[in-house]
């Protein structure tokens, strides 16, 4: 065996140009596969999200004064005169930092009202549950990028800056970690300036409730709103008409509906445009791919027909082939697998990110596409009998 | 008892179909051991069909084939795959020889599928070179040779296993007439080993320089 992979080997390097073009082909189909399919996914991801989404049923107020939970309490006042609103939540945004690390971390701070309502998916742990709300602690989930850094069921001391930027002012409260986000989410990151901006991609953070027992009397002034849930028996469009109509003056209030739809209706274009090339870049190298590996292989024919006649039989001939075609296959995988991992930590992730199922994916496409016209070849190889190769030969 | 014995060979091509071809039509002969033979015939007589079936590269619809007694009709593919790797040195009018390559790897090319350790290919190959007078060629590529260097490199790989048979399917078809009288010498002296040799060929003076001459026509032995 060790003979045959030596005489493939060789075989290889003796038409190195041939076989680096396909190794090449091979790798940007791969490639343009994996990206088609990542940006094609998080389309469809954030689609499934904005269904899933508990959020969904609500609209969101934006208001354009400093707006705290401790000086919101005309705005609270009237929603509460509004009528037809069921539940409401405000969701705030702090800075934090561990004691023993100098990051800054983004915080995300919300009632539970809305954290119940907007599960997001977890790579580990749990989401929020009302039964930590006696705790002396507050329970967090960390983002994907944060996973380093803390430790998943362990408890923290964590200084938060409610005005950080504005005033030095500061609390140590105690955290502890009970989830990690998905590595692909979409959340409200409150760091826009305004409505469009609400929503991002891959939040990159901690996510907390408000705990009253801890963190009442802390003044947040960053980015708040306010999530907004109508009865039963009411329609979001005309609660969202009737807070447009009466709190104009403190704000502005969109469905969570129409804001994901912007982000989405923003982000599509570019998605389809890079998803287009893509599927360009990708229809032409898996063409190309098929067609030179049914080329390449129908090519060494005769040499085939040479083994046979020196003494191999036509079945360890066509196994050489596959063994070959294997070779070629295993090059290009493992650089693109690098090659991506390299990639998605520099292409911004609202681009691009990838994880091992779509490389999954894009390799077993590709290798379908690879050994569909392999096998073809092969079989109409193996279908001659080798004296008629070598009588065209002679 | 003869060492290649042929009996009623018939060999046809597709067949049941509107173009079937009966290429040999009962085939029979007998060759000794040590014999030169050149089987002499016009194109399309069958003589290409038949140095291929006693080469093993191809297979009788009819009749039965036996080297030294043993009847090839009988055994499976890899028993015929062995018997052409040490029994039968095959050598083609256009070379057969894989271009890309140096001499030395396309001699090597019969012991990939040997027995024979790794670490003796290299030294066999250059000695079998050496006995057919290019040993310094042997890491040219084989696409930088003349045709007569070709040539002995495609006798050389036949030798590697050192065959007792020697076929030569127009060995000297594409070569000029001094190179072609420098490549039947080759394998007269192969012959006078004691390797039963059998060419084809459509050169009379070189047919004539064999102890026999088979004539072929039309799938058909005409005489000696």
């Amino acid at each position: 065996m060790f003979k045959l992979i030596l005489l493939i080997i060789k075989d290889i390097f003796s038409k190195k140009y041939v076989y680096i073009f396909l190794t090449a082909q091979l790798f940007i189909a791969i490639i343009a596969l994996n990206f088609s399919i990542a940006i094609f996914n998080s389309v469809f991801y954030l689609k499934h999200l904005v269904n899933e989404s508990g959020v969904i049923q609500g609209t969101y107020f934006y208001p354009n004064i400093k707006y705290s939970q401790s000086d919101g309490a005309e705005i609270k006042e009237k929603l509460s005169q509004l009528g037809g609103i069921g539940e409401y939540g405000s969701v705030n945004e702090l800075y934090g930092k561990l004691n023993s690390d100098n990051t800054i971390i983004k915080t995300l701070v919300a009632d539970k009202i809305v954290l119940n309502k907007s599960k997001l998916p977890l790579v580990k742990g749990n989401w929020f549950n009302t039964s930590l709300e006696e705790s002396n602690y507050i329970p967090i989930i960390i983002s994907y990028s944060l996973r380093n850094l803390f430790e998943l069921n362990t408890k923290y001391v964590y200084r938060i800056f409610p005005d950080y930027g504005g005033s030095d002012s500061y609390y140590d409260i105690t955290i502890k970690v009970i989830g990690i986000l998905n590595k692909n989410n979409y959340a409200f990151d409150l760091s826009g300036s305004n409505l469009e901006t609400m929503i991002k991609k891959n939040y990159d953070g901690i996510i907390m409730p408000f705990n009253e027992n801890i963190m009442s009397g802390y003044s947040m002034k960053y980015n708040r709103g306010v999530f907004i849930f109508p009865q039963s028996n009411m329609s979001i469009q005309n609660i969202e008409a009737k807070i447009n109509e009466n709190l104009a003056s403190y704000g502005e209030s969109v469905l969570v509906k129409n804001l994901l739809k912007q982000y989405e209706d923003a982000k599509m274009q570019i998605m389809f445009l890079t998803a287009s090339l893509g599927i360009l870049v990708l229809i032409i190298s898996t063409a190309g791919l098929g067609g030179n590996n049914m080329l390449s292989i129908l090519a060494n024919e005769k040499k085939y027909a040479l083994y046979y006649m020196c003494g191999a039989t036509w079945s360890k001939c066509i196994m050489m082939t596959i063994i070959k075609d294997l070779i070629i296959l295993s090059i290009p995988l493992v650089l693109s697998c690098g090659f991506i991992e390299i990639i998605s930590r520099f292409i911004p992730q609202e681009l691009f990110t990838t994880n091992i199922i779509y490389l999954i994916m894009s390799i077993s496409i590709c290798l379908v596409i690879f050994l569909i016209t392999s096998v073809g070849s092969i079989l109409s190889i193996y279908k001659k009998s080798p004296v008629s190769i070598i009588r065209k030969w002679v | 008892m003869s060492y290649i014995s042929l009996e009623q060979i018939d060999k046809k091509y597709n067949i049941n179909t509107a173009a079937e071809v009966h290429a040999l039509r009962g085939v029979s002969l007998e060759i000794n051991k040590g014999q030169f033979v050149s089987i002499v015939g016009p194109s399309g007589s069958g003589k290409s069909t038949l140095l291929h079936i006693i080469g093993c590269i191809d297979t009788a619809t009819g009749g039965r084939y036996m080297i030294q007694d043993k009847d090839l009709s009988q055994i499976n593919n890899k028993e015929l795959a062995e018997i052409r790797n040490k029994k039968i040195g095959f050598v083609l009018q256009e070379f057969g020889l894989i271009l890309n390559n140096t001499s030395i790897d396309n001699v090597s090319i019969p012991l990939m599928f040997s027995k024979t350790k790794l670490k003796d290919i290299k030294n066999k190959a250059y000695d079998t070179l050496k006995k057919v007078g290019i040993e310094d060629l042997a890491y040219k590529k084989v696409n930088q040779l003349s045709g007569g260097q070709r040539q002995r490199v495609a006798i050389a790989r036949a030798l590697i296993n050192d065959p007792q048979i020697i076929l030569a399917d127009e060995p000297t078809g594409s070569l000029d007439q001094n190179t072609s009288m420098d490549i039947i010498k080759l394998l007269m002296e192969l012959n006078e080993d004691g390797r039963t040799v059998i060419i084809v060929t459509h050169n009379i003076e070189i047919a004539q320089m064999c102890d026999r001459i088979v004539t072929i026509k039309d799938g058909m032995i005409m005489g000696e």
